[in-house]
C-alpha cells in the first residue's frame, strides 16, 4: 500500500486512489458538455427625470417580487470631513434616522419595520447613501419617512450624545479587527495627507462633535445638485414619479462648496511596513499602490487583469496561495477605485510562519502580469466572470439599484450599463498587460502587515526592511 | 418502478408574463413559486422550478449528512469533506469545479452544517448541462491524493483561524454549544478541533463518502430559465447510473432540556470590552412551539424596535451591540444572545435587565404592534434575506428558490412549503408567543458565558 501511495505524486490524477464507485464506460462524461446558445439579457429601462433642484430620479419597474427597493446618493462623504474632525460626515449620515420630521428615533424605527420596511444611511468616503426595503403595497407611507429622513433631520441632542458614546466604545471594537488594522495602515500609507488616507474617526475627534457642528455640516453640505433616487420594484410608475417629486422637488441645495485635497504621495520604492499586534495567529498582508480613479478610460482593461491576478477561485492568486501552498483560506486582489483616486493592492489573511512566503508568492504574480501576455483562456474566463457577476447582479432589485447609482454617481455615462458587457468583450491581451504594467507596481508597492512582530519582524526583514507603524496613530518616520 | 409525482401550483402572473419588466403589469400580490418533482430510482429526488423572467438557472444539491454525523476524534469532518467534494472527481481535476462555472459566468459555493451539507452554481442558463455534469461527476465519485487532503487540511485550518481563532468573542461563542447541547452529536463545533483535521486519512474520505454521499441520501433542485422536459432529460442522464448506497445510519440528536452547563467564564485576548452571551435550548424547527419562539427572539432581538436593543443599548445604555441568533435544526435548538457590552456595567446587571425584560413578556405578553412589525418584517424577509442572509439568496433570484426548494424537500419531504411555510410564522398569537417564553426562557435549560477581555495577552 505504502509503494502505491509513493507513487501517486508523481504520477497523474487518473492513478490516484478513486474513491465511490469504478470508473464507468461512460466516456461521455470525460468532457464538458457545450452549452446551447446564450439567451438574451432584458437590461432594465430606466425612466429618468431630472428635478429642478439637481436630484435625478430613475425608475425601474420590476413585478417580480411585491418589494420595492429605493437607493438615494448625494455628493457628500468622508472626504469632505473639515481637517480635524474626521467622523463628522459618517456622524450626519448615521443620525439622519434617529430623528427626523415630527418622529424620534424610536418612532421612525417602529413605523418603518411595521410597515414591512427597512432603512438604512451611511457615508463612504465620495458619497452619503440611504437606502430603502418595502412591501409594495406600503411604498408611498416609506417614501414618506425616507423624504422627512433626508431633508428634515432632527439630530436630537440625546441621540447625538449616545452616538458619540457608542462610536468610541466601537472604535475599541474595531480596533480588534486584524482585517480593519490592515485596511488602515495600508489606507494612510498610500494616500498621505489627502482624506482619503483616513479608515475612521479618533476618540478625540468624535468627543469634538457637537449637534452644531452635526447641523451646520447637513445644511452645508447636503445637497440634492447632482445626486440621484434610484426606485426599483413593484409600482405603478406614474404614481411613484408623482410621489418623488411631491417628497423631493422642495429640497433647496445650498451654495456649492468648492474643495481641493492634497495629491497623495508618490511612491518611488517598495517598503515594508508592520503593525503589532501580539498574540495574533494570523498575519492580514495588504500589498498594493495608487493605481486608477474610477473614471480612467482603461478602467475595464484593469478590472479584466485583476480577475485574471486575483478574484474569484481560478484566479493565479487563489491558484497559487491557497490551493497549491495551502498557506491561506482568503486571498484575492482589489481595484478600490473612488472619485479622486485609487488603489490597487493584493490581500490575504495567513499564519504567522507563512506570511512572508506568501508575500513572496503575491509579489511573484504582480511580476508575472506585468511580464508576460495572459493567455486567451484566462482572457476569455475573466471577461465571462465579470460579465456572468454583472448579469447575476441584476438578479435582485438591490443589485439593480446599486449598478445605477454606481453608474450615474461615478460618472459613467447613459450608455454604461448596455454597453458594459460589450466593452468587457473587446478589452485585448495586450490592453491588459498595459493595464498591469501601469497600476501593478510591485517594485514600489507598500506592503502592510498586521501581525505579532516577536515571530514576524525577522522573517521579514529578509525581504526588506521592516518599517514599524503604529495602530494607534501615524506610521513611524523614516 | 419510477416514482412521478407532479405538482403544479398556482403561478403567479408575474412569473408567467415572462416580461418582468413591462409597463403596468398588476401587483405581483399573491407570489408563488411553481415547481414540479419527481424521484429517480436510485432514490436522488428532484425538484424542478420554471422562471424566465432572467436568463439565469440555479442548481442546489443537498446531501442529508453534517458535523452531527461526526464521530469522536474526527471533528471538522464534514466541513473538511465539503472542500474535498471540489478538489476532483473522476471527469473534472482538481480546481476544475471552480473554473467551470467562474469562467463560464457563474457563481459556486458548499456550505456545511449540523445536519445538512449542500452544493450550488449559479449560471447564464444556457450552461444548465455544464452544472449537471459537475454535480454528477462528484456524486459518483471522488479522486483524493494525500496531496490535495492535506492541501484541504491547511486550508480548513486557515478558514478556521480566520473566522474564528483570530476574531474576537468567536472562540468563546463557539464552544458554548458545548454548554447547551448534552449530546455529543450537537455539542462539539462545526468547524472542528485542529488535531481532529490533522488526523484526518485518505481511508476517512472513501468511508463518508460511501456512506452519506449518495444519490437516495441527496436532493437536487433546479430553478430558472429551463425547459422542464429538457431539464428532466437531463437529469436523468447524468444521474440515473449513479447507485444506490445502503440508507446511511441515523443519528441521534435528541437531548434533554437541562443544558449541559449553566454557567461558565472566559478570556479573550482580542476582546477589548467585555460581551456576555445568553443561550436557550429550544425545540426543533417546525414544532408547533418553534414558531412563537421564532417571534419572540425577533420581538427581542430584531431591528432597532426589539425590547432588548431599545432596552440595553439606549435606554440603560450599558450596551454596544445586542445580536440575536436563532440556531435552528432538525433536532434541539438553540435562541441565542451576544451582548458587548460596555466595561464599567457588570455583566450581572446586563443580564438581570435581559431576565426582566423576559418576565415583562412572561406577565404582559407582547402588544398587537409588535406582532404586526415583526410579521411585516418577516413577510419583506423572505425577498431580502435568504439562506445566507442576503438578496442574493432570496427568493428574489433562482438560487435563493433552488436552495430553499431544496430544503424543503431534505427536511420535510415538501417542497410547497417554500409558499407556505411563512403562513405558520403569521398565524402565531400573542398567547402563544406568551406561552413560550414562560416555558423554555427560564433557566433550567439556559447557558450563560461571562467573556472579559485578557489584557495580558494585549490586543
Amino acid at each position: 500500500m505504502k509503494r502505491i501511495l509513493s507513487l501517486i505524486g508523481l504520477l497523474c490524477v487518473l492513478a490516484a486512489i478513486s474513491i465511490g464507485q469504478e470508473p464507468q464506460s461512460e466516456s461521455w462524461r470525460r468532457q464538458p458538455p457545450a452549452p446551447t446558445p446564450m439567451k438574451p439579457l432584458k437590461l432594465p429601462s430606466q425612466i429618468e427625470t431630472r428635478l429642478s433642484n439637481g436630484l435625478t430620479t430613475i425608475l425601474v419597474e420590476d413585478h417580480r417580487s411585491p418589494i420595492v427597493t429605493i437607493q438615494i446618493a448625494i455628493r457628500v462623504g468622508d472626504a469632505d470631513d473639515p481637517p480635524g474632525i474626521p467622523g463628522l460626515a459618517e456622524a450626519t449620515a448615521h443620525l439622519l434616522t434617529e430623528g427626523a420630521g415630527a418622529r424620534t428615533s424610536e418612532q421612525l424605527a417602529r413605523e418603518v419595520e411595521s410597515l414591512g420596511g427597512q432603512l438604512s444611511s451611511a457615508s463612504n468616503a465620495d458619497f452619503t447613501q440611504a437606502g430603502v426595503s418595502v412591501l409594495s403595497e406600503s411604498v408611498d407611507k416609506m417614501m414618506d419617512i425616507a423624504g422627512d429622513v433626508l431633508l428634515r433631520p432632527t439630530f436630537p441632542e440625546d441621540e447625538v450624545a449616545l452616538y458619540k458614546g457608542n462610536r468610541v466604545q466601537s472604535l475599541t471594537v474595531q480596533r480588534q479587527d486584524p482585517s480593519f488594522l490592515a485596511s488602515e495602515g495600508f489606507d494612510k500609507i498610500l494616500f498621505g495627507a489627502h482624506p482619503y488616507a483616513i479608515s475612521s474617526p479618533t476618540p478625540e475627534s468624535i468627543a469634538a462633535l457637537d449637534r452644531a457642528k452635526i447641523e451646520a455640516f447637513y445644511k452645508s453640505r447636503y445637497t440634492p445638485e447632482g445626486g440621484v433616487l434610484v426606485i426599483v420594484g413593484d409600482f405603478d410608475p406614474d404614481k411613484i414619479a408623482a410621489k418623488a417629486r411631491s417628497i423631493f422637488e422642495s429640497w433647496k441645495a445650498p451654495a456649492a462648496t468648492a474643495s481641493k485635497f492634497p495629491a497623495p504621495p508618490e511612491r518611488t520604492t517598495r517598503q515594508i511596513y508592520l503593525v503589532d499586534r501580539p498574540g495574533s495567529e494570523q498575519a492580514d498582508i495588504r500589498i498594493g499602490n495608487l493605481a486608477a480613479r474610477r473614471s480612467v478610460p482603461d478602467f475595464d482593461a484593469l478590472r479584466v487583469a485583476n480577475t485574471i491576478l486575483g478574484a474569484g477561485t481560478s484566479s493565479r492568486l487563489f491558484l497559487n496561495v491557497r490551493e497549491q501552498k495551502g498557506y491561506t483560506y482568503d486571498v484575492s486582489s482589489i481595484v478600490a477605485a473612488l472619485v479622486q483616486y485609487g488603489a490597487f493592492f493584493g490581500s490575504t489573511e495567513t499564519r504567522t510562519e507563512a506570511a512572508l512566503p506568501a508575500i513572496k508568492e503575491v509579489l511573484a504574480e504582480f511580476e508575472r502580469m506585468r511580464n508576460q501576455k495572459v493567455s486567451a483562456e484566462e482572457l476569455t474566463g475573466a471577461k465571462n466572470f465579470l460579465n456572468g457577476n454583472f448579469s447575476l447582479r441584476l438578479s435582485t432589485q438591490g443589485g439593480v439599484a446599486g449598478q445605477i447609482v454606481e453608474t450615474y454617481m461615478f460618472g459613467l455615462g447613459k450608455d454604461f450599463i448596455q454597453n458594459h458587457r460589450a466593452s468587457i468583450e473587446a478589452v485585448t491581451d495586450d490592453q491588459v498587460q498595459q493595464a498591469a504594467r501601469k497600476y501593478i507596481t510591485p517594485d514600489r508597492a507598500a506592503i502592510v502587515v498586521v501581525g505579532d512582530a516577536a515571530k514576524l519582524k525577522k522573517q521579514l526583514e529578509t525581504l526588506g526592511p521592516v518599517e514599524m507603524a503604529d495602530a494607534q496613530a501615524k506610521p513611524g518616520s523614516k | 418502478m419510477l416514482i412521478r409525482k407532479y405538482m403544479v401550483l398556482a403561478v403567479s402572473l408575474a412569473l408567467l408574463s415572462g416580461a418582468a419588466y413591462s409597463r403596468g403589469q398588476s401587483k405581483a400580490a399573491s407570489f408563488k413559486v411553481s415547481f414540479s418533482q419527481f424521484q429517480l430510482d436510485n432514490g436522488l429526488r428532484v425538484i424542478l422550478s420554471e422562471d424566465h423572467t432572467a436568463p439565469v438557472v440555479a442548481v442546489a444539491v443537498y446531501y442529508d449528512v453534517g458535523s452531527r454525523n461526526e464521530v469522536k476524534g474526527r471533528t471538522g469532518f464534514a466541513h473538511l469533506f465539503e472542500h474535498m467534494m471540489f478538489q476532483g472527481s473522476e471527469n473534472v481535476g482538481k480546481g476544475q469545479y471552480f473554473k467551470y462555472v467562474e469562467s463560464n459566468g457563474g457563481t459556486l459555493n458548499g456550505t456545511t452544517h449540523l445536519d445538512y451539507t449542500n452544493f450550488f452554481e449559479f449560471l447564464p442558463s444556457n450552461q444548465l448541462e455544464l452544472a449537471l455534469w459537475l454535480e454528477s461527476d462528484r456524486m459518483r465519485g471522488l479522486k483524493i491524493t494525500p496531496e490535495n487532503l492535506k492541501n484541504q487540511q491547511d486550508a480548513v485550518k486557515e478558514e478556521k483561524r480566520l473566522s474564528i481563532d483570530n476574531q474576537a468573542y468567536w472562540p468563546a461563542l463557539n464552544d458554548m454549544d458545548e454548554m447547551v447541547y448534552r449530546n455529543w452529536a450537537n455539542a462539539h463545533p462545526t468547524m472542528g478541533s485542529m488535531e481532529d483535521l490533522d488526523a484526518a486519512t485518505v481511508a476517512d474520505v472513501k468511508a463518508f463518502f460511501d456512506t452519506y454521499y449518495v444519490p437516495n441520501n441527496a436532493v437536487l433542485s433546479i430553478a430558472g430559465d429551463i425547459d422542464p422536459a429538457r431539464a428532466e432529460s437531463l437529469t436523468r442522464k447524468y444521474f440515473a447510473t449513479i447507485p444506490r448506497r445502503k440508507t446511511p445510519p441515523p443519528v441521534d440528536v435528541s437531548e434533554q432540556p437541562a443544558v449541559a452547563q449553566q454557567q461558565s467564564t472566559a478570556t479573550d485576548p482580542h476582546a477589548e470590552v467585555p460581551a456576555l452571551a445568553v443561550a436557550w435550548k429550544i425545540p426543533s424547527r417546525r414544532a408547533p412551539d418553534f414558531y412563537p419562539i421564532a417571534l419572540l427572539k425577533s420581538i427581542l432581538l430584531d431591528g432597532d424596535s426589539a425590547r432588548l436593543y431599545r432596552k440595553l443599548v439606549k435606554e440603560k445604555a450599558v450596551a454596544l451591540e445586542v445580536q440575536g441568533f436563532l440556531e435552528e435544526h432538525r433536532g434541539p435548538s438553540d435562541v441565542s444572545i451576544l451582548c458587548i457590552h460596555k466595561a464599567e456595567a457588570k455583566p450581572q446587571d446586563v443580564l438581570a435587565i435581559i431576565e426582566s425584560e423576559l418576565d415583562r413578556v412572561k406577565k404582559e405578553g407582547v402588544t398587537a404592534e409588535e406582532l404586526t412589525r415583526i410579521r411585516n418584517q418577516y413577510r419583506l424577509g423572505r425577498f431580502i434575506s435568504g439562506n445566507q442572509g442576503d438578496e442574493f439568496t432570496s427568493l428574489q433570484t433562482a438560487l435563493g428558490r433552488a436552495m430553499a426548494l431544496a430544503e424543503f424537500t431534505l427536511f420535510d419531504g415538501d417542497p410547497s412549503q417554500i409558499n407556505t411555510e411563512i403562513d405558520r410564522y403569521l398565524a402565531v398569537t400573542p398567547e402563544q408567543i406568551r406561552s413560550v417564553a414562560q416555558k423554555y426562557f427560564g433557566t433550567v435549560n439556559r447557558s450563560v458565558l461571562y467573556v472579559t477581555p485578557d489584557k495580558k495577552a494585549g490586543g
